[in-house]
């Protein structure tokens, strides 16, 4: 496919979300609209419950927009199907959740080569790749545990590995440095530019943290279902 | 006001309402069965008694004999200064052909005698007792007599022997009390010279009804003198001898009907086990926090018990109410097996008994407490930081796979020594039967454990982590996993077990019916077994069968009730044996060279397998029989091979019988053939010369093998019937048990559908483990099952019924077995693979 114009990676346009609660409908997002272009590092801040997991759903495929459309690498995602959106993610996206991220009943090594093998690329330079990644997080010998063995912060940083290990173009990442300390954040923070910038890849990130905020390029900040750009931050 | 703790029970309960629905049916079927079987066969005992009462009245006594009583014993009474109450009475069962075919009992009565004995036979409510003694008259009782469709002036046909015998409906009696409405249902009155006639029987009496006084010294003294007046063939007993002996005749069969319930009910409580200890360990944080917000250990252990009770209350009432429904159905089954093979009796209505009812309430309950017991402790036991760490539970069991095993080996061990230590107990039996499948029960984490490890780097390198997400799946959730595989397993060893000990039996009679059915043609009187002594053939018909020119050779049998001087009776065949009929017994002890010989000339008999296990006989041990001259020992020569009853049966040869009761008819004949002679030709004209007015059977061997055959799998049904129940509860059981699991996997469902799995792989790995789940189960089943089978051939059917079976271990039964784990395993995990291959991984996505 030749570029001609610059296609963003991820467009939203009038995304709104509603939940249904017992006896009503409650709109979470009112019309978002945004564009990630590609090389971009973009974060996401804004405060508790204003719907920004929600909004990383609904970007990721993982979730239906109740309205409106998302379209990843061009193709409206809102319309595809189920199947369609499976393989997007499998092959383009990588992910980190806020809360449960690994599967208790793989090992930390294991849980890194699940996308490999998913998206068909478990191979040496695969498996050379997944190590890395755990050596770059200082899990190196945690390989051969379990999950339920791992501190919060150790799990998260193994997800982090996981959402990059497939080399993926677009990465979503809800609170990655979350439970870390500072050092710990740094380096997860240090991974992401190492590895997503030099490739021109993108990166959507929700974070609390002001040292966090300051990778991006651009910030967005949720306020009451709206999202909006805010100016840099002083802190450098 | 209900309390806040309960209210979270409740919410907890309602949002699972696939597992609590399951949960509920579980105890529901497990008591409904219990229920069922306990009832049809309380209705039939009580269907028995009514009917037995009624006919004997008020009688406290009753003067018997060999093979009847003489009428002028009965005379010589009437002469006595001081007689008692006393009343003749010729009973016997007969079958009627006319207007429809079915059993009644025909009781001949005196009515001038029957005063201190039966109301309803003694003038009253619109019973005029002179016109019994008008004619051919036959009375009935009016909701009977309705019921054939019939009216004063009618006809009836019975079948006596062989031949059409008719009586007239002359009057209906209308008994005042319901009771003996339903006693009364299945009775035809005559009198006394009608029912001689009819039966040809002139000159001879069933028996004579006695009112003793009740007082001992009295009681003592008076039988002393009534005893006199008695020959040698008849004695003076107790009038409820004869039913309690019949009534002891179906204790093997109830015992082991009720053993059957209990299956089901072991099958409901793991059950129950299984969904408690699926809704403790899924909120395990729940308690963590409610006791970190400081909640005792005694609130925690009360709350869940209280939902097992909410849960046992609702199953055992819902229970109580199929077990109706149930009953309704086995009542066939059941008095249909007893007729077949026991006595005869129909059952109007279903007996409700309050212990019945309150027996299985207290097991549906009881059994769901004790289910709930350990998830119980479990909960008490959680420690507040549990909040944190949600794998204690998993990882307690774990640690303790150990003890579990080793305790298993020491209840299997257990078992054993009990099956060796219990002698001929049967409940004992039963018990060392039930602790097996507990110790197979404990085995199986363990097994499990094993079986995944094996199995896990296999299924790795067949789908790669899927696989292995899908076999760790099971050990990681063990505590759960493998109460469900224990569930599975154990209900479908034991079904397995019983098909096995059918197929055994059945494969062992079809080949002992080929070696034993030797004669070309079996000429035989329509009645069941159970009506034999009415199943005589007449000499006019033995003498034309055997006179046809293809007949070389006769073995004739004559079916008799052997009175022992003990006061109870054998069944006996009188016969006179073709030596090819001969060489078809095989001895199971005794030696056949002296046997025969001694066979025709002494007093002696040979005894079946299961009369030699009932009253442990063995050649040179004697019987004491009641003759024509008095009480006199009869030797045991052999025991041979026999599966025609479990009461047993001894044979004496025709000489024998007629040089101590000298009756010359005969039961049963079979002819053999010359050779290349037509068999089908020949039975049809036999047919041709049946003597006009007698009906009879005239069939090949292969023909009586097939009729055999199928009195033998009649008599299976209700156990076909209950293993399909117990198989169910295990089905129920085990979705339950999946679905809970894998719903509980859902937000781990939800990673790997954000990582990128389509839902039909996802449907995949749900399935894949699920499955493996069943192949266990059904792995685990296989032995288990064989090991169930060999208690039940070696140790329980000997016991209840004394057979040496020939085990038989198909493929096909294994095959089924394992066929139904997986199956319903499969079935099991579809649901949660289609609701979780459709929920949106976001919504599992969410936080704690
Ligand atoms: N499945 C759901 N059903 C109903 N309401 C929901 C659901 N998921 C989210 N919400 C609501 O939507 C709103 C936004 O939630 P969301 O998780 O997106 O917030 P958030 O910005 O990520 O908050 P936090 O910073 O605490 O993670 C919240 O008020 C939440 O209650
Ligand atoms: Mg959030």
């Amino acid at each position: 496919m030749t570029e001609n114009r610059p296609q963003p990676v991820a467009r939203l346009r009038g995304v709104t979300k509603s939940y249904v609660e017992v006896d009503r409908t409650r709109e979470v997002l009112h019309g978002i609209d945004l564009e990630l272009a590609r090389g971009e590092f973009a974060v996401l801040v804004g405060r508790s419950g204003s719907g920004k997991s929600s909004l990383i759903h609904v970007l990721s495929g993982i979730d239906l927009p109740s309205s409106g459309h998302v379209e990843l690498f061009g193709e409206d995602m809102s319309r595809a199907s189920e199947e369609r959106r499976t393989d997007v993610r499998r092959r383009r996206i990588g992910l980190v959740f806020q809360f449960f991220n690994l599967l208790p009943t793989l090992t930390i090594e294991e849980n890194l080569l699940l996308p490999l093998e998913l998206c068909g690329k478990l191979d040496a330079a695969g498996r050379r790749r997944a190590l890395e990644l755990l050596d770059a997080v200082g899990l190196s010998a945690m390989r051969t545990k379990f999950p339920d063995r791992l501190s919060g912060g150790e799990q998260q940083r193994a997800a982090v590995a996981r959402a990059l290990v497939h080399d993926p173009e677009l990465v979503l990442a809800d609170e990655p440095t979350g439970n870390l300390d500072d050092h710990n954040a740094r380096a997860v923070l240090g991974l992401f530019s190492r590895l997503l910038r030099p490739s021109g890849k993108t990166l959507l990130m929700v974070t609390h943290s002001a040292e966090a905020e300051a990778i991006g390029d651009r910030v967005f900040e949720l306020h009451d279902g709206r999202i909006a750009p805010r100016a840099r931050s002083q802190s450098k | 006001m209900i309390s806040l703790l309960s209210r979270a029970s409740l919410r907890y309960l309602t949002r699972h309402p696939a597992q609590l629905v399951l949960a509920i049916l579980g105890v529901a079927v497990g008591v409904a069965v219990v229920v069922g079987i306990d009832t049809a066969a309380a209705s039939a005992r009580r269907s028995f008694e009514l009917a037995t009462r009624a006919i004997s009245g008020d009688a406290t006594h009753v003067v018997r004999g060999t093979p009847s009583v003489p009428e002028s014993v009965y005379t010589a009474l009437a002469l006595e200064p001081h007689r008692p109450p006393a009343a003749p009475i010729v009973q016997r069962s007969l079958a009627l052909v006319e207007p429809r075919s079915r059993t009644l009992d025909l009781l001949g009565v005196d009515p001038f005698a029957e005063g201190p004995f039966r109301s309803y036979t003694s003038g009253g409510a619109g019973f005029d007792g002179a016109a019994l003694l008008r004619g051919d008259g036959a009375w009935l009782s009016a909701a009977t007599a309705t019921e054939l469709g019939i009216e004063l002036g009618d006809e009836l046909v019975f079948l006596v022997g062989s031949q059409r015998r008719s009586l007239r409906l002359a009057g209906m009696v209308e008994p005042s009390t319901e009771l003996a409405r339903s006693a009364l249902s299945d009775v035809v009155l005559v009198d006394i010279a009608t029912a001689q006639s009819l039966l040809g029987t002139r000159g001879e009496l069933s028996r004579i009804d006695l009112v003793l006084p009740t007082e001992p010294t009295a009681l003592a003294e008076s039988t002393a003198r009534l005893s006199r007046l008695l020959p040698e063939s008849c004695v003076i007993e107790p009038a409820s001898r004869r039913s309690e002996t019949l009534a002891g005749m179906t204790r093997a069969f109830d015992i082991n009907l009720r053993a059957l319930g209990f299956l089901a009910l072991l099958v409901g409580v793991f059950l129950v086990y299984n969904t408690m200890t699926f809704a403790v360990v899924q909120r395990r944080p729940l308690w963590g926090t409610l006791r970190s917000i400081g909640a005792t250990r005694g609130e925690l252990f009360r709350r869940v018990c209280a939902e097992a009770l909410a849960i046992g209350l609702t199953g055992t009432v819902l229970g109580l109410g199929l077990g109706l429904l149930l009953a309704q159905a086995l009542v066939k089954l059941v008095t249909q097996t007893i007729n077949d093979l026991y006595y005869v009796v129909s059952v109007r209505e279903l007996s409700l008994e309050p212990a019945v009812f309150a027996e299985a309430a207290a097991l549906g309950i009881g059994a769901t407490l004790l289910g709930a017991l350990f998830p119980a402790l479990d909960a008490m036991r959680t420690a507040p930081r549990a909040i944190l760490d949600r794998a204690a539970g998993e990882a307690r069991l774990r640690s303790r796979i150990g003890v579990l095993a080793l305790a298993g080996f020491l209840a299997a061990a257990l078992s054993i020594l009990l099956l060796r230590a219990s002698g001929d107990n049967l409940p004992l039996g039963f018990a060392a039967l039930f602790l097996m499948l507990f110790s197979a029960a404990l085995l199986v984490p363990g097994a499990t454990s094993l079986a995944c490890r094996v199995v896990a780097p296999l299924a790795g390198l067949a789908a790669g982590s899927l696989g292995r997400i899908a076999t760790r799946g099971i050990t990681s959730h063990l505590a759960r996993s493998s109460v469900a595989i224990a569930a599975l397993a154990i209900a479908l060893s034991a079904t397995a077990g019983m098909g096995i000990l059918v197929d055994s039996f059945r494969a062992t009679v079809v080949k002992w019916l080929d070696t034993t059915l030797v004669a070309d043609v079996y000429i035989s009187s329509p009645s069941t077994f159970s009506n034999r002594e009415s199943a005589l053939l007449s000499a006019q018909l033995v003498e034309r069968m055997s006179a046809d020119s293809r007949v070389i050779g006769t073995t004739s049998f004559r079916d008799i009730d052997l009175e022992l001087a003990a006061g109870d009776k054998v069944f006996a065949t009188a016969a006179a044996l073709h030596p090819k009929s001969r060489d078809a017994y095989r001895f199971l002890e005794g030696d056949p060279a002296v046997i025969w010989p001694a066979f025709t000339t002494r007093d002696t008999l040979i005894v079946s397998e299961s009369l030699a296990r009932h009253r442990s006989l063995s050649p040179g041990s004697t019987l004491e029989v009641r003759t024509r001259e008095g009480v006199r020992p009869f030797e045991v020569l052999g025991v041979f091979r026999d599966y025609w009853s479990d009461q047993g049966w001894a044979m004496l040869a025709r000489e024998t019988w007629l040089r101590n009761w000298g009756d010359e008819r005969i039961s049963a004949l079979g002819l053999f053939l010359a050779p290349g002679a037509d068999v089908d030709a020949t039975i049809a004209s036999l047919r041709a010369a049946v003597p006009s007015g007698e009906i009879v059977k005239v069939r090949s061997g292969t023909e009586l093998e097939a009729a055999s055959m199928e009195i033998f799998d009649r008599t299976f049904s209700v156990t076909r019937v209950l293993r399909l129940l117990a198989g169910v509860v295990a089905i129920l059981g085990v979705v339950g048990a999946l679905l809970a699991m894998e719903l509980e996997r859902e937000r781990e469902m939800g990673v790997l559908r954000a990582i990128g799995l389509s839902p039909a792989g996802l449907k995949r790995v749900v399935l894949g483990q699920t499955g493996l789940l069943g192949a266990l189960a059904g792995l685990f089943a296989v032995p288990i099952g064989i090991a169930v089978a060999l208690v039940l051939i070696l140790v329980i059917n000997a016991r209840s019924f004394g057979w040496t079976l020939d085990i038989q271990i198909s493929p096909r039964v294994l095959l089924e077995t394992f066929a139904l784990a997986l199956g319903s395993a499969l079935i099991a995990g579809a649901y949660p693979a289609w609701r979780m291959a459709r929920l949106s991984p976001a919504q599992t996505l969410r936080g704690e």
